[in-house]
């Protein structure tokens, strides 16, 4: 067996050298592994902390907040950068990271985990911490949809882990139940003004009991001060709450016992509610707030989500979203609006992944942020063009506003003809067709 | 005035299902129809003979269970309307309501019952793109499914699947082809979603249908729908590449 587990590491560490040379994705290597030697995540010997975040939204960038504190105060750190979070992936980041006996040599693991896979992954490593951000639409066509999800998740939650969890998430908190929790959350006074809830309402009935919940004051969506009239499910005790977020100099104040002021790297409430939850992981894990306040104040994501070029005196920024996941172009479409200029839609391939048709989610954007006076135009463009434009004659976006470019070919000349700064909202499958047919001259800049 | 309900629009809600009623409504003023539209989560004391079209979106299962017990008192009012031909659509798990018995592995329990099948849930779930055909019309059905569980039922079914998943098996668990059940003017589908957002030409029968109903002798108006046909267009053509792709590997 044991030449079994070295051949696996040999194995998965030359084939991740090759898969980098040629440039191809991560989880290969670990999926060898995993077909030589079926538990070798289980045979590494990892160290003291395991930390695995999970959640329909924000994971790869709160690990990325997490890991730039950890690393900052003097951790060494392995992590899924690439952010293939399911077993092979993740096989593959421990296997990279260890000796050739199966010594993980860094001081910590963070690893975004997938909702689904998170227990099947803990078969094999049990994380010592097990933040769960939220639980929202995402992905049905593989994700089914969150009460599906919390299932899923609840089934890795073990006991002996500390889990940390977004305390503002009715089904989040479900999926947690039982276990030891440490809560954050935003409070009321933190919340940005404007709209809480976009077309749907997910906040209307309990998770657990399918009574119906009020809330003291909602955050976005389902999140909030909520109760179960029927079963008394309720927001969970907050350890560290966003206590304020000054929306105009992009400002958080993150209360632990003490504020703690950090500028918000993107002026958003989904940026903030990741810095909430790095912070709180890091507090967690022994590093001081102080420290936590230096590494991640004003702190630009590298991930490329978010990334803005300069060109012809103005911005063009690209806000990553996930297609099949209506709260993540909420939060992309109100930081448009409130940025302000013109925005650009794509919608070409809706996975990068995996092919489906499947375009009902855009009946739950709430598009009606775009009829914001600060919008200047908007823009659509991809395979999917006709069911966007559909979808937009049901908002309140003036047709006047609108113009359908059609195939991606249209966007240089609409470039060429737009002089605003403007706001591209697409998918990780579409992205790199809309940098690709930047202008030559565009400049990246590295902060908005 | 043609009045449409939109039932348990929160707690049966899994995405996109308000489409459903949002591109009906438009259609039919277009037409020329004057109509009302009315949503609530509480089907007490809701006279459906006083409704021309009720619709309700898909649900988690969890859901579906509720809903079922909240229907449980207007099962004989179901009945009725649709002995009326009241056009009612049931979308997504939705459509399980209108079978008689729903079985899950830990419990069974009653449905509306208006037509002579049982759901039988099943552990894990059957998601995918779709393509399906029908009596309907000579047009394909494009859509989404995403369920766990099938209907066995000796009823036709409303669709045929020419790509993806079907709904339909025998008493001895054998899959079947056929998916969703029609009678009249009740139309009950797994498929999910804005349903008639992506299908104008099933919104029109639907649409059409109310319209007669509503106004004998009236020619309708036409009404333009260039981008949920090309929508349509473009889906069908992209999930007839993968069927065509399926078929020659």
């Amino acid at each position: 067996m044991p030449m079994r587990k070295i051949l696996a590491i040999v194995v998965c560490k030359l084939a991740a050298l090759v898969g980098k040379l040629i440039g191809r994705g991560s989880s290969k290597p670990g999926a060898l592994a995993l077909k030589i030697c079926p538990d070798i995540i289980s045979r590494l010997e990892l160290p003291d902390t395991v930390v695995a975040v999970t959640g329909s939204n924000g994971k790869t960038s709160t690990v990325e907040l997490a890991v730039k504190i950890l690393r900052d105060s003097g951790r060494r750190v392995c992590w899924n950068r690439e952010g293939s979070n399911q077993t092979e992936g993740i096989a593959t980041m421990l296997i990279c990271d260890s000796t050739l006996c199966g010594k993980v040599r860094s001081d910590a693991v963070v690893m975004e985990s997938d909702e689904r896979y998170a227990r099947l992954t803990f078969k094999y490593l049990k994380p010592t911490h097990f933040m769960i951000l939220n639980i929202l639409r995402d992905q049905m066509t593989r994700n089914a949809h969150p009460e599906f999800i919390c299932g899923k998740i609840a089934e890795a939650v073990m006991s002996g882990m500390k889990v940390i969890v977004n305390a503002d998430d009715p089904m989040s908190l479900l999926a947690a139940e039982g276990a030891e929790t440490v809560g954050f959350g935003v409070e009321d006074a933190a919340v940005p003004a404007g709209k809480k809830t976009g077309v749907y309402d997910d906040g209307a009935y309990c998770p657990r009991c399918g009574g119906k919940l009020s809330y003291g004051y909602r955050v976005s969506g389902a999140l909030g001060a909520f109760r179960c009239e029927g079963c008394g499910l309720e927001r969970g005790k907050v350890r560290y709450s966003l206590s304020g977020f000054d929306t105009e100099n992009g400002v958080i104040t993150v209360f632990d016992g003490e504020d703690h002021r950090m500028k918000c790297g993107i002026n958003s409430l989904y940026h903030a509610y990741n810095m909430l939850a790095a912070f709180a992981l890091c507090r967690e894990l022994g590093v001081p707030a102080e420290s936590i306040e230096k590494s991640i104040s004003d702190y630009f994501l590298t991930n490329g989500r978010v990334r803005c070029w300069e060109q012809g005196g103005r911005k063009l920024v690209l806000l990553t979203s996930k297609h099949e996941n209506s709260t993540s172009y909420d939060y992309s479409l109100e930081y448009a609006a409130r940025a302000g200029g013109s925005v650009l839609v794509i919608v070409d391939a809706v996975s990068r992944k995996y092919f489906t048709g499947e375009t009902s989610w855009l009946w739950d954007i709430d598009f009606d942020r775009l009829a914001s006076e600060n919008v200047r135009k908007v823009y659509i463009a991809g395979k999917y063009v006709w069911d966007i434009a559909q979808r937009l004659s049901y908002s309140e976006i003036p047709a006047e506003k609108l113009e359908i470019i059609g195939e991606l070919d249209g966007i240089g000349d609409m470039l060429s003809r737009e002089k605003n700064d403007l706001y591209i909202v697409t998918c990780f499958s579409d992205r790199d067709k809309f940098i690709s047919r930047l202008p030559a001259d565009a400049a990246e800049r590295k902060e908005l | 005035m043609i009045r449409l309900l939109h039932l348990f629009p929160n707690l049966m809600n899994l995405y996109g299902d308000w489409g459903n009623i949002a591109v009906l409504d438009r259609a039919l003023r277009s037409m020329g129809a004057e109509t009302e539209v009315v949503s609530g989560d509480c089907a007490d004391g809701v006279d459906l003979m006083g409704f021309d079209f009720v619709f309700i979106g898909a649900g988690t299962e969890k859901r579906v269970r509720q809903a079922a017990e909240r229907l449980s008192g207007m099962r004989d009012e179901f009945h009725a309307a649709a002995r009326e031909g009241k056009v009612m659509l049931f979308t997504g798990t939705a459509s399980e309501l209108v079978c008689r018995e729903i079985a899950a592995e830990n419990e069974s329990f009653k449905a509306l019952g208006l037509f002579d099948a049982v759901v039988r849930r099943t552990a894990d779930r059957q998601t995918g793109d779709v393509l399906y055909r029908s009596g309907l019309s000579d047009r394909l059905a494009a859509g989404f499914v995403n369920k766990s569980g099938f209907v066995m039922t000796e009823e036709p079914p409303l669709f045929t699947p020419c790509f993806g998943q079907g709904s339909f098996e025998s008493a001895g668990g054998t899959e079947v082809p056929g998916e969703g059940l029609h009678r009249g003017n009740v139309f009950a589908t797994y498929l999910t979603g804005p349903v008639l957002v992506r299908n104008p030409w099933l919104k029109k029968i639907v649409a059409e249908e109310l319209f007669r109903r509503a106004y004998p002798g009236a020619e309708p108006k036409a009404y333009p729908d260039e981008y949920a046909e090309k929508g349509w267009s473009v889906t069908v053509s992209e999930l007839e590449k993968r069927m065509n792709a399926a078929r020659n590997s």
